[in-house]
């Protein structure tokens, strides 16, 4: 029976997990053959290149982190109220931080392209003469806002979820037993949504590696992501084996910073492990 | 802290709290007095956990104050006050093993405690509660009895004026609540800290408290040492509620002094003590209150204690009888007043000298032992009617 059960997952595994690793992996072992595309081969010249992309790499991880950690400060205390004071409005609330999500991806970011542009928000600050020649657009403040934007919820789902499962009892106790607002949020609060923080930072920070529109629209081709490069090596140069060789690398280094982070947390907050996702 | 002789009492000044549209507590005044065993009890929903977080300080007043240890509460934070809480469901921290848990209020003393002077009462306050080598288990790891020590040592460990009890027990099976009940007691003596404990286990605050207060409604309506209020309810409320109690209800007829007497609807006029200052006007609604244990049951029509004006008669027979162990029960009906509930202690084996459902009976109680007090409603009775052996339901957090 669990043969039979198990059987829709073990072929998603093979056919979208596994083969697509094994592919990737073999051709960033071969050649780019001279029209483009992928020539057979046996070689590690492919990754001996690696360092040419650089800049992607640098500013993905670092632009990547950058959002995430600005997420988590925007997401924390909202969150935090929902959760606290909500009081029965807590679930529209919350639904309300996820009707967003409801129009896609692209349109948002589109949106936010109007309004940091020349005549958005500069222009504004022109006219109400506060500042001039504001630049936003294209910057990596536009990216930083595009990240934490689009991935605000992602962010205060599991945070609100491990607060407002604290029972409130367990803060008064801590107040009844001497210690003041701050003390109580440091020492009770803080650890006991440490599984909250662990997910969210995780699923913000790991798709945000692989963004591709947000850089593309906001940061205008300055501001260039290993997604971005991805796509050149693919499309333009049709590089295959070295955007292979790319991926490859980029995927290792995502499950090595995966389990540096994993290690720290579960020495931050023990017991996680179980709870937090991935 | 404080040396002067207040330090440890409680102290409660017309405090009123409305949430919204609702009134929790009602204008309550209350003294307690340092070193005692107090208990509020009553239904769920009289306010009495409103009343002791008011003392805790997770709720301000809407009028009135509180004062512990002759110090007025009004402007101080729960963290600064001289009381500490041991919560219904133990509110233990759940990312930190016991010794954590206890210590907790030692690490938030400034100036800061040294590491081992801290050591030293964590361990004396788990030997305290019989949990000497348990320091290092995570609270998950502990049966509910055992959480329930580890909140007490946590909430013990600073030496607080007064100790506040929401329902510590009511989460417990039986036989543990006897047993904690006992401990409680002990423990209390032994540490001379004033205890207030809210129950509505009439039962538990008779057993251990020094005094109780009986809450109805926001308001208390007795606060007296529990054999007081068992011997002596300020009214029919408290009468069911504490105990079982005979209830025979009507009209005030007449007061004078120290009796008063009472017609039932079916015309009986009943005499009986009256102490109550809320029990002058004739017409009133009013009961005559008598114990099941205070009644003496004979069988037939003759009269144990000869004709005297001193004592009451009735006929009645027996509709049931109930074997309790070292007492029988019985349920008798009299023409005069209804339903009537005895108690009597078994002197023999056997069911020799007993009444039997159907037999004609005698029942008797002298002046002393019927109370005339003032009925404050039906409600009362029908709560009354599963009192003791089935508890209400738990309050709400509120």
């Amino acid at each position: 029976m669990y043969r039979v059960m198990g059987a829709p997952a073990v072929v998603w595994y093979l056919l979208f997990l596994a083969a697509p690793l094994i592919v990737l992996l073999v051709v960033s072992l071969g050649r780019r053959s001279p029209n483009g595309g992928y020539q057979p081969g046996l070689t590690l010249e492919q990754y001996g290149q690696l360092g040419t992309r650089w800049t992607a790499f640098a500013n993905t991880v670092e632009l990547g982190l950058v959002g995430t950690v600005v997420c988590l400060m925007v997401a924390y205390p909202m969150a935090y109220v929902l959760a606290t004071r909500g009081g029965r409005y807590k679930t529209i609330l919350l639904a309300l931080v996820v009707v967003p999500f409801w129009t896609s991806l692209l349109i948002r970011t589109y949106a936010w392209v109007f309004l940091l542009g020349n005549s958005g928000i500069p222009a504004l600050l022109r006219d109400l003469g506060i500042a001039e020649g504001v630049r936003l657009l294209n910057t990596p403040f536009a990216v930083v806002l595009g990240i934490v934007y689009n991935y605000l919820p992602l962010m205060i789902l599991p945070i609100f979820v491990s607060l407002d499962r604290i029972d409130q009892g367990i803060r008064q106790a801590s107040k009844d037993l001497g210690a003041g607002p701050a003390r109580t949020f440091l020492r009770i609060t803080l650890p006991l949504s440490a599984p909250g923080i662990i997910s969210g930072v995780l699923l913000v920070f790991v798709p945000v590696l692989g963004e591709y529109l947000i850089p593309v629209l906001l940061g205008g081709g300055q501001i260039y992501f290993l997604g971005n490069a991805l796509a050149d090596l693919f499309f333009q140069s049709r590089n295959w084996p070295f955007g292979a060789a790319v991926a490859t690398a980029f995927i290792a280094l995502v499950m090595v910073l995966i389990g540096f982070y994993r290690k720290a947390a579960s020495r931050l907050a023990p017991g996680t492990e179980q709870e937090g996702m991935l | 802290m404080m040396a002067d002789g207040s330090s440890g009492s409680v102290e409660i000044r017309d405090a009123t709290k409305r949430f919204g549209g609702v009134t929790a507590v009602d204008g309550v005044c209350l003294t307690v007095r340092p070193g005692t065993f107090s208990a509020l009890l009553g239904p769920s929903g009289c306010g009495k956990t409103t009343l002791l977080r008011l003392v805790a300080g997770f709720e301000s007043p809407t009028r009135g104050s509180i004062l512990i240890g002759g110090e007025p509460m009004d402007d101080v934070p729960s963290y600064r006050r001289p009381a500490n809480t041991v919560f219904q469901h133990y509110a233990l921290f759940p990312h930190m093993d016991v010794e954590r848990n206890v210590g907790y209020a030692l690490r938030q003393q400034r100036p800061r405690i040294d590491r081992s002077e801290q050591r030293r009462r964590i361990d004396e306050a788990l030997e305290l509660v019989q949990l000497g080598g348990y320091g290092k288990r995570h609270a998950r790891e502990l049966s509910g009895g055992q959480q329930q020590r580890v909140a007490l040592a946590r909430a013990l460990i600073s030496r607080p004026q007064v100790l506040l009890l929401d329902e510590p027990l009511s989460a417990l099976d039986a036989k543990l609540r006897h047993a904690m009940q006992l401990e409680l007691k002990q423990l209390q003596q032994q540490l001379g800290i004033t205890f207030v404990f809210v129950t509505h286990d009439q039962q538990e605050a008779m057993s251990m408290a020094d005094r109780v207060a009986v809450m109805r409604d926001g308001r208390i309506l007795q606060e007296a040492p529990p054999e007081h209020v068992y011997d002596f309810p300020a009214d029919t409320f408290v009468a069911d509620f504490v105990g079982t109690m005979n209830l025979f209800r009507g009209r005030l007829v007449t007061r004078e002094g120290d009796t008063a007497t009472v017609q039932t609807p079916a015309g009986t006029k009943l005499v009986g003590c009256a102490l109550s200052h809320d029990l002058l006007s004739p017409g009133q609604p009013a009961a005559l209150a008598v114990r099941p244990e205070r009644i003496v049951l004979s069988l037939g029509a003759e009269r144990a204690a000869g004709p005297s004006s001193a004592v009451t008669a009735l006929r009645a027979h027996v509709r049931t009888r109930t074997f309790l162990g070292d007492q029988v029960s019985y349920q008798a009906d009299s023409p005069d007043v209804g339903r009537v509930t005895v108690l009597q202690a078994r002197t023999a084996a056997g069911t020799d000298g007993l009444a039997a459902p159907g037999d004609q009976v005698t029942l008797e109680w002298a002046l002393d032992v019927a109370h005339v007090i003032p009925d404050t409603g039906k409600e009362a009775a029908e709560h009354g009617a599963d009192v003791g052996l089935n508890p209400p339901p738990k309050e709400s957090g509120r």
